[in-house]
């Protein structure tokens, strides 16, 4: 029962720190849902590592899943190309896409905006009451949203390590041609063409 | 089909969580180049991972005449995800050779597709774009929209359902009068009859009475007021055999108390401009006869009547009160005013070949329609032709009847036995406005009461009719202040007939929505 307990306040922390996390991942990762068919690197990862001082301590490191490839994670950070062991991997959480909480919650405010407006302006209430229909639905929408995680992928809780490889830069492993020393994180997709 | 306010909230909160439960995912998928099937990824945007790890990123895949290569335009990103070279405008123009790309190069395809996108959009902009088109029209009109008149509900056998509008034209004190109206679609729920009445609008309602009027009947027969306030049982109710108004038939739009109204728009010169619409009966019932008339006014007046306000602007209340103080000479122009408009004015053609003036209609109110009986006197001619005289696009038509007058009738006058306060949910039965004490009740806006009556039996079918009197307080609103204007004012109420022409234009640019935008736009709505 414990170790349920256990597992579910570590999942709970990892959506938790997900959530937190989205705005410090650097802004070239920190796809929306439209450009994903435009992404030309990986998917941003934060991973706990375990370490030998127990069980209960672990390790974070964030970077760009380069490849997973003989039981192993390449992760880019922004210092280095690392490698971990995916017996060594804690926890782990991927981003695909940031989600859209806060389009929702910013659309339902400009379009809320008029009746604010025109109910400070006319001092009547009434068009307050015009919006309620539309604010109930982007309330519902954005809070339903924020905690939509489909957006991510979670180890151990619901996914499998092995999913997490089609988010790599090189989904079929790292090939021989590459200079692991050359590689480096793309802050800025916008200058993709397409 | 009219959905309560409750259900429409419910429905709304379950349309947005189920379209909200719908997650949004990328599927992303991948092709192996040996096994490519074309058809898979035709005309999407696609990734070509190279063998060296180069990226191709194309909008969309060619095949071409050889199985050993493909094409397409995009961009080109080397190891290092560093761009190459790109033959794709950032505006989307393909300009250059398309890159052409050996398949034996080519380490996977993939595909990104979103799911569950489109509901969460599509209920945004189902509930998003009506909202902004409502506030936006009522913004830039808001005489258009906030406004009513004490508003009464009743059980009609499905549901709760608007039934009458309370003394519409007593916007005073002193122009307090009593109103009846006919509750023709309302039903018993056993020993009691409820009536809701709520305030609706930017107004105080001060409601001096609202009892119930009641005649046993059978199914068979119905009892009709006129406007002088007699009831006559009638039988024999028959539809015209033809209407004929400006626009041609109006048959279908008359024949049936369906809410489906006959309407003309108002004239785009003049809007006290008349028109006449046209009734033929083949034959009529024996005995004496009288027309039954459905109808409301359309916003005409409304418009007008929040107009006049506008135009007074702060001095809104001086004028009141000269009124309220017996200045007849001011109540006389503003009487003027809605005299030019009139009411619906019934002729019937007698065997000399004139019309003969039978009666008018003249209650005002844009809400719920009242039904009316006009005697008509005999003409012994056949076929019977009756003729109404209104102005145009100020009145709704929904049913028009002969029917013959049985006999009159004398109606059961019950108060209500209790009064609660919904808002409060609180229950009076003693002493309290409306049951049993000449103190008046006084609503504001979102004010609403259960009115309870005691029906004299049980098992017994009644014809109802609602007998109110008050009178309501229109609220001035800021905007409307902005637009004073005392000699638009002046010529209001010192030459309405030229007003009338002025304000044509005007009132043209609204008309067409006015009625939408106002059932949209009701301040407080029946639960």
């Amino acid at each position: 029962m414990l170790k349920k307990i256990n597992k579910i306040s570590i999942f709970l922390c990892v959506l938790l720190l997900s959530a937190c996390k989205t705005a410090m991942i650097p802004s070239g990762y920190r796809l929306p849902l439209r450009d994903v068919k435009k992404e030309i690197t990986g998917s941003w990862i934060d991973i706990n590592k375990r370490t030998r001082a127990g069980p209960g301590s672990a390790d974070t490191l964030s970077g760009e899943l380069i490849a997973i490839q003989n039981d192993t994670l390449y992760v880019l950070t922004s210092s280095r190309l690392i490698t971990i062991p995916s017996e060594n991997v804690k926890n782990a959480v991927l981003y695909i896409f940031i989600n859209r909480s806060g389009s929702f919650a910013s659309v339902t405010s400009l379009v809320f905006a008029p009746d604010i407006i025109a109910a400070i302006a006319n001092k009547l209430g009434g068009f307050l009451i015009l919006g309620i229909p539309w604010v109930i639905t982007g309330t519902i929408l954005s809070a339903v949203e924020s905690g939509d995680k489909s957006n991510l992928l979670i180890y151990p809780e619901r996914d499998r390590l092995i999913e997490f490889r089609d988010f790599s830069r090189f989904p079929r492993g790292i090939p021989p041609e590459v200079d692991k020393s050359k590689l480096h994180l793309v802050v800025n997709q916008s200058g993709r063409s397409y | 089909m009219k959905l309560s306010l409750t259900f429409r909230l419910l429905l709304i909160i379950f349309l947005s969580l189920s379209s909200a439960c719908s997650t949004t995912r990328i599927v992303r998928e991948f092709h192996d180049p040996v096994k490519l099937n074309s058809s898979q990824i035709h005309n999407k945007s696609i990734k070509v991972h190279m063998t060296d790890g180069c990226l191709y990123l194309l909008d969309s895949l060619k095949s071409g005449s050889s199985i050993d290569s493909v094409s397409g335009y995009g961009s080109y990103y080397n190891q290092y995800r560093e761009l190459i070279k790109t033959n794709k405008s950032s505006s989307g123009y393909n300009y250059g050779p398309p890159f052409k790309i050996p398949m034996s190069g080519v380490a996977l395809f993939e595909t990104n597709d979103a799911t569950g996108l489109r509901g969460k959009v599509v209920a945004m902009t189902l509930i998003g774009v009506p909202t902004l088109i409502v506030s936006i029209y009522c913004i830039i009109n808001p005489k258009a929209c906030f406004g009513s008149c004490p508003t009464f509900y009743a059980w009609d056998g499905k549901d709760t359902s608007l039934m009458a509008e309370g003394f519409s034209s007593s916007i005073l004190r002193s122009l307090e009068k009593r109103d009846i109206d006919m509750l023709y679609r309302a039903r018993s729920t056993g020993s009691t009859f409820n009536l809701k009445v709520t305030n609706e609008a930017l107004e105080t309602h001060i409601i001096r009475y609202a009892d119930l009027l009641v005649f046993p009947r059978s199914d068979c027969e119905r009892v009709f007021a006129t406007e002088d306030g007699n009831f006559f049982r009638v039988s024999d109710i028959r539809s015209p055999s033809s209407c004929t108004a400006p626009e041609g038939d109006c048959m279908e739009k008359v024949e049936l108390m369906d809410n489906s109204e006959r309407v003309s728009e108002a004239d785009p010169k003049n809007l006290i401009q008349k028109e006449y619409v046209e009734l033929e009966f083949q034959s009529a019932p024996d005995g004496e006869t009288g027309l039954i008339i459905g109808s409301r006014q359309t916003f005409m007046t409304t418009y007008l009547f929040y107009q006049s306000l506008a135009y007074l602007g702060n001095s809104a209340g001086n004028f009141a009160a000269r009124i309220e103080s017996g200045d007849s000479s001011l109540l006389k122009r503003v009487n003027k005013v809605w005299d030019l408009l009139g009411g619906i004015e019934v002729s019937v053609y007698d065997a000399k070949g004139k019309w003969i003036k039978a009666g008018e209609i003249r209650e005002m109110g844009p809400i719920a329609s009242d039904i009316h009986l006009i005697k008509l006197p005999k003409t012994g001619t056949k076929p019977v032709k009756v003729r109404l005289e209104l102005t145009k696009g100020l009145w709704r038509i929904d049913w028009l009847a002969l029917a013959r007058l049985d006999q009159p009738v004398e109606p059961i006058k019950i108060s209500p036995s209790e009064v609660i306060a919904e808002s409060k949910n609180t229950v009076f039965s003693g002493e309290h406005p409306l049951i049993n004490t000449s103190e008046p009740l006084v609503t504001l806006p979102g004010d609403s009461y259960k009115l309870v009556y005691k029906l004299p039996t049980p098992s017994q079918e009644y014809e109802f009719f609602l007998s109110s009197k008050g009178y309501y307080i229109e609220w001035m609103r800021e905007s409307w202040v902005e637009e004073e204007d005392h000699r638009k004012a002046a010529l209001l109420f010192g030459f309405p007939r030229i007003y009338m022409r002025n304000a044509a234009a005007d009132f043209k640019k609204l008309e067409p929505r006015m009625e939408e935008m106002f059932w949209k736009s009701r301040y407080v709505k029946k639960d």
